[in-house]
């Protein structure tokens, strides 16, 4: 892992971060694994969420990996608005899971 | 309250052998894009008919030795704007340009095993644009191996910066500048011009990156912002060395029929390489034209390809339009642009975002201009560059931007001396970084205010 990744992982921690307190979820758990060749970040809160919005934010975290995510554009996750985050996440991230239950939320992803 | 805790989990030493996960890039990337794979090859056929039908016409309307006469001037002169490589080389070696470098292109995008995403789309396009007016193949070369290298040196796959090795090609010109215009012998200038380019190549990808936090992702032109920089910088090394720029000013008119011509003929060939992949089914185009655009809405993932190429086709067929409805001078830049803007229609443009910016761009060209210029025009149809912040801000944003973006153009051309092509995108680039604060405050404390009462 370069420092750049490390940079990465954290972009992803800040972003949904930034979305868990819009949703104003009262306490936001984050748990970030370092590996030698990946990172997991898990973050997870107590958020309201209809149907809808939930099958948005799956469908669009398994969108197929984006090469230009992996260099260029991978900043602009962490440029302030959430409307196109997760579009962004998922053609960045190589695996993610989305949990939710009694309305807490948990969202894994492996870059 | 809101509380956030963090926890670091330190796996390093508990894998021995690296975890399942690990496995290449590229293999990612195949598993996850089946769809595209699919479309990948239908995307190859196209470019290549394209490629190839472009230098049958050349060869079959102009003689042999003419081309290669075009070809030369084309290659081996200074290029900085405007060089209308139309009036320079001919209508028949300015194609066989453009088609070189989408066959380069499309080598490179396979050899790199790159997928055809948006972004790769809009890179083709833009590159086959600025063709028209100073990208060619002589210039296009040093930057891509410029950029190469840097992947090397990263250690990260070629095919994530296939962008950047391909618009980098927007700082080309100062290559030419510094191969044929400092007068310095042939092969030295040759030399000494490929080694900038190797240069230019190195430093675009990380740079181009830094720049997107500047304007947030509103300008959809960065790599124009970043060759901006870079040119501004080249020009101001060489001031320092007392070397005189002049503007240049080649454009030509004798082809405007010819050239109309082939803009029809390409934007129609994306609505019927759009109804081969798709058919006619837009049933989702009216969600597409409710996206902001803001970097990066890539419509080839987010939809398909085929509805990328519908909405190129008529973002193109919006600003032909418009140039017959102002009686618009036709030559090689302005219908370079014209493909330039339909081809950022793969990854955020779309007409319910672009018209905003039109109104905005024409107001001040009714004010303060005239449409008879062909750099006015180009601030037009490149203006549309800033279509995310219409599309995130609503019509009085984009139209303001607009009115901004024509003031602001023609004040940086000479910070890169008109090295750097995308000029436009170096000026959305400080419009969009002046604006989006100023709005995002005037809607935060709306918000409060409503919220207060």
């Amino acid at each position: 892992m370069n420092s750049r990744e490390d940079q990465k992982a954290s972009n992803i921690v800040r972003a949904l971060s930034l979305y868990f307190l819009r949703k104003k979820c009262p306490q936001t758990n984050v748990i970030i694994t370092p590996c030698p060749l990946s990172y997991t970040v898990v973050v997870s809160g107590k958020v309201c969420l209809s149907p809808n919005e939930l099958e948005e934010i799956i469908n669009n975290l398994n969108r197929p990996k984006t090469p230009e995510l992996e260099y260029y554009y991978d900043d602009l996750i962490v440029s302030g608005t959430i409307d196109n985050l997760f579009v962004l996440l998922g053609s960045m991230v190589s695996d993610a899971n989305v949990d939710y239950q009694d309305g807490l939320l948990r969202i894994e992803l492996t870059h | 309250m809101v509380e956030i805790s963090i926890k670091i989990v330190d796996c390093l030493h508990a894998w021995k052998t690296p975890p399942a996960i690990a496995v290449s890039a590229e293999k990612v990337y195949a598993l996850k894009t089946n769809q595209a794979t699919f479309e990948r090859k239908y995307k190859f056929v196209y470019f290549s008919l394209l490629s190839f039908g472009m230098i049958a016409y050349a060869f079959l309307t102009t003689k042999p030795a003419q081309l290669f006469q075009g070809l030369y001037r084309i290659y081996f002169n200074p290029c900085h704007l405007f060089s209308d490589f139309v009036a320079i080389g001919g209508f028949g070696a300015t194609l066989v340009n453009i088609a070189l470098i989408i066959l380069v292109e499309l080598l490179v995008i396979w050899r790199s095993k790159g997928t055809q995403t948006g972004t790769i789309i809009t890179s083709i396009f833009t590159t086959v644009g600025y063709a028209f007016f100073g990208t060619s193949l002589f210039n296009f070369l040093p930057i891509l191996l410029g950029v190469y290298l840097y992947a090397r040196l990263e250690k990260i796959p070629f095919n994530t910066l296939l962008l950047q090795a391909f618009m980098g090609s927007a700082i080309g010109p100062l290559i030419n500048y510094i191969a044929f215009g400092l007068g310095l012998d042939p092969t030295l200038g040759i030399g000494l011009g490929f080694l900038v380019g190797l240069v230019i190549g190195l430093i675009t990808s990380p740079l181009s990156s830094a720049f997107l936090r500047f304007h947030q992702g509103y300008n959809l032109y960065n790599l124009g912002f970043t060759a901006g920089m870079i040119g501004m910088i080249a020009v101001a090394i060489m001031r320092q060395f007392k070397v005189e720029i002049e503007a240049v000013s080649v454009l030509g008119s004798e082809h405007s029929l010819q050239l109309t011509i082939f803009a029809l003929i390409l934007f129609l060939s994306f609505f019927l390489f759009s109804f081969y992949l798709k058919g006619w089914d837009l049933k989702d185009y009216r969600k597409l034209m409710k996206s902001s655009g803001r970097l990066l809405t890539d419509f080839v993932q987010l939809y398909s390809s085929g509805m990328a190429f519908f909405n190129m086709g008529i973002i193109g067929l919006i600003g032909l339009g418009f140039l017959k409805l102002v009686n618009a001078p036709i030559n090689g830049p302005v219908i370079g642009a014209c493909i330039t803007a339909s081809a950022f229609a793969a990854i955020g443009k779309h007409p319910r975002n672009v018209l905003p910016l039109m109104i905005g761009t024409s107001l001040a060209t009714l004010l303060h201009g005239s449409f008879q210029s062909t750099a006015t025009i180009l601030a037009i149809l490149f203006g549309m560059n800033l279509a995310p912040i219409a599309g995130q801000f609503g019509w009085l944003a984009g139209i303001l931007a607009g009115y901004l973006h024509v003031a602001v153009v023609g004040h940086v051309l000479p910070l890169h001396a008109g090295f750097n092509l995308y000029n436009n995108g170096f000026s959305a680039g400080f419009v969009a970084a002046f604006l989006v604060p100023l709005i995002e405050s005037v809607k935060r404390i709306y918000e409060s205010r409503t919220n207060n009462e």
